[in-house]
């Protein structure tokens, strides 16, 4: 049976309805008159009822009256139990223990009597039963009989049963957990604590209740607590939140909460289930390896500083030599070159020139160098002005080697450092003009798009292009192309081209076609 | 007669400055100290340098940097904290084009920041420049100002 009364006001109701009415039925049975009509709406009653059997016991209790729906629940049919006690209903061990009398007398007494408890079918089963029992008495007061409504509430029972162990498991559980355990009502108030709660807080369960246990959370981390659980129970999410709470000992430790709502068959929360975990060793031992992590770091970077001081300093001094060389050479074609044939003026033009080339590939690994460690600031950039700005520093080049630029239509805005974006396309520009056949006229086209928030700067050449088994290690240190061995530079140009990419967040990379011409891209995020 | 006081630990960058100043036929007088607490003992007339004809007081100074016990940073401190100096040129003339030292450099009071040529003809040129700076009339122009100016793009 699922249709279930409230039971405090309804039994009562239902009690004194069918009591009247059969009071009526008893009364107007020597009066005749109309008495079919009651009758009729007392049987109609009855027989609506599903689920309820009612029926009348005469002042002896003895059934008086049967139904359809008290045949169906007790199994006997009317003819086999007119008459009968109402007793047969009950187990062996409540008529020995007087319980029918009981009832009746406190029906007689009282002018109803309400129960609950196990009765027993026609067939030996049993089911329990809630149900009324109202004597029916005549206008002078005599006992006319009983009319009794009673249900079978066996589901609700064993329902109720499973709560009961659902709710021992989970305390069995909660209470077996190394975690303190907690629930709450839908609104955020707590109504259970586990006992480690109350032992490791030293504090009684009840002063905790409600929200109680917010004194017991350290000071610095309340308003941070209270403000979590409030928006967790107001938007009915999972509580996850680190907060330290006071022991017993005077102690704050850490501990991760967790919390998730239990939803009704209609997603309302019914109910908050909560766990807090100690994690405060955890806790401790993490901020001491991130301490730990931060002051290797700043060995690391006072280390590398020291380092890259000391690589300023041998540059500073490797430089000085070649200077030398290189001004003394030069100074000995200037003041002596009467003195000299042209083998011996053609030695010191080539010490002058592995003078320069030295200093060259120093300043080019200061650069690589500082590229990695040096401070880039990023912000938007205009790369028309760029490619302007790079044109103008190779005008000479372009003219020199009879060069034609030509440009795109799009010039999207970049996320970019000005100065290591000028050094890219500058590079991209030099290589251009520089790995241009003998036998024609560098044709170099600068280009950009933007899409899906990246922008793509091409320059495509003309030129000798590079081998496709090459083409992948173009962009590492040192990496001279077989055909560029006479081309002036000194190997770092595009290593360095890579390092300043990946300082501006993009990428760069090439596509080339031997004899054909290359194209080298940078791909940067659009401003 | 002007004077121009080189401050170099570098036996070659001396020669060589010789040499360019008397290839650019330069019209200043040209002292050069060995170190820098030389060129504090010079600028404040210690010792041998009381010699104020022997050794008069710059009207501007050629600093190099990287120099052992005292650096050119050092100098260039004292320089413009002493009354006698505090408002000689002074430029900076070192191998570095690390962009900090360029920027630590002026922000010490250096008027120029030259970066040291490895091409003698480039030398010439700077020299022969710093004359035109001292000379009696140098007009509204500066002619050192392009080396600094080559410095600070060579530093990029």
């Amino acid at each position: 049976m699922k249709a279930r009364l409230p039971f405090a006001i309804s039994w009562k109701w239902l009690g004194q309805v069918v009591a009247l009415l059969a009071a009526s039925v008893t009364e107007r049975r020597q009066a005749r008159s109309a008495l079919w009509q009651v009758e009729e709406r007392f049987r109609l009653l009855v027989e609506s009822a599903k689920g309820y059997a009612i029926y009348m016991l005469d002042a002896e209790g003895r059934i008086a009256t049967w139904s359809a729906e008290a045949e169906r629940i007790k199994g006997y049919r009317a003819e086999e139990i007119i008459g009968k006690s109402f007793h047969t209903f009950f187990t062996p061990e409540d008529i020995q223990g007087g319980v029918p009398e009981q009832v009746l007398r406190t029906a007689r007494e009282e002018g109803e009597a309400r129960y609950e408890g196990w009765r027993v079918r026609k067939d030996g089963s049993r089911f329990c039963a809630e149900g009324v029992i109202t004597a029916i008495r005549d206008e002078s007061g005599a006992l006319n009989g009983y009319s009794k409504v009673a249900h079978d509430v066996t589901d609700r029972k064993r329902a109720e049963e499973a709560l009961r162990q659902s709710e021992t498991r989970f305390r069995t559980l909660s209470e077996g957990l190394p975690q303190l355990v907690w629930t709450s009502l839908p609104d955020g108030r707590c109504d259970y604590l586990s006992p480690q709660w109350v032992r490791y807080t030293g504090i009684p369960e009840e002063e905790q209740l409600g929200f109680g246990w917010l004194a017991q959370v350290d000071p610095d981390d309340r308003e941070r607590a209270a403000a979590a659980w409030k928006r967790t129970v107001e938007t009915h999410t999972t509580l996850d939140v680190e907060f330290r709470i006071r022991g017993a000992d005077g102690a704050h430790r850490w501990f991760k909460t967790r919390a998730m709502p239990l939803r009704d068959s209609e997603g309302r929360v019914v109910k908050w289930f909560g766990t807090n975990t100690d994690v405060d060793d955890q806790k401790r031992t993490s901020e001491l390896l991130e301490a730990k992590v931060q002051e290797r770091t700043a060995q690391l970077k006072a280390s590398l500083s020291s380092v890259e001081e000391l690589l300023y300093t041998i540059a500073h001094d490797l430089r000085a030599p070649n200077r030398h060389m290189q001004s003394f050479a030069q100074l000995l074609l200037l003041e002596h070159a009467d003195r000299l044939d042209d083998t011996a003026r053609d030695y010191l033009s080539r010490i002058g020139a592995a003078a320069a080339r030295n200093d060259e590939l120093i300043r080019d690994l200061l650069e690589y160098g500082r590229l990695s460690h040096e401070a880039v600031a990023l912000a938007p950039v205009d790369l028309r002005q760029t490619v302007q700005a790079v044109l103008r520093a190779v005008a000479g080049e372009i003219q020199h080697r009879h060069a034609h630029v030509q440009f795109g239509q799009e010039w999207p805005r970049v996320v970019a450092n000005e100065r290591l974006l000028e050094k890219i396309l500058t590079n991209f520009m030099t290589n251009a003009l520089t790995y241009a056949p003998p036998d024609r006229e560098p044709e170099i086209t600068i280009s950009a798009e933007s899409e899906g928030g990246k922008a793509v700067l091409r320059v495509q050449d003309n030129g000798i292009g590079i081998p496709a088994e090459q083409i992948g290690r173009v962009f590492e240190p040192f990496i001279r192309l077989p055909s560029a061995t006479n081309a002036p530079g000194t190997g770092m140009g595009l290593a360095i081209v890579k390092k300043a990419a990946e300082r501006l967040n993009g990428a760069v990379g090439a596509d080339s076609t031997l004899g054909k011409g290359s194209c080298f891209w940078l791909e940067l995020q659009a401003a | 007669m002007k004077t121009l006081l080189y401050v170099d630990d570098d036996p070659n960058d001396r020669l060589l400055v010789d040499i360019g100043c008397a290839r650019a036929q330069v019209s200043f007088l040209l002292k050069t100290v060995e170190s820098g607490v030389e060129a504090i003992r010079y600028l404040s007339g210690e010792g041998e340098f009381a010699d104020r004809v022997e050794h008069p007081l710059p009207d501007l100074i050629f600093l190099d940097l990287k120099m052992p016990e005292m650096d050119g940073f050092q100098v260039l401190r004292w320089i413009r904290s002493h009354p006698a100096t505090r408002v000689t040129p002074v430029a900076v003339y070192s191998a570095s084009f690390i962009p900090e030292d360029i920027a630590k450099g002026y922000a010490d009071g250096a008027n120029y920041f030259i970066t040291k040529p490895s091409d003698l003809t480039v030398l010439i040129d700077i020299f022969r420049a710093a004359d035109k700076c001292l000379a009696a009339d140098p007009g509204n122009d500066d002619p050192l100002a392009q080396f600094s100016a080559l410095a600070l793009e060579q530093s990029r």
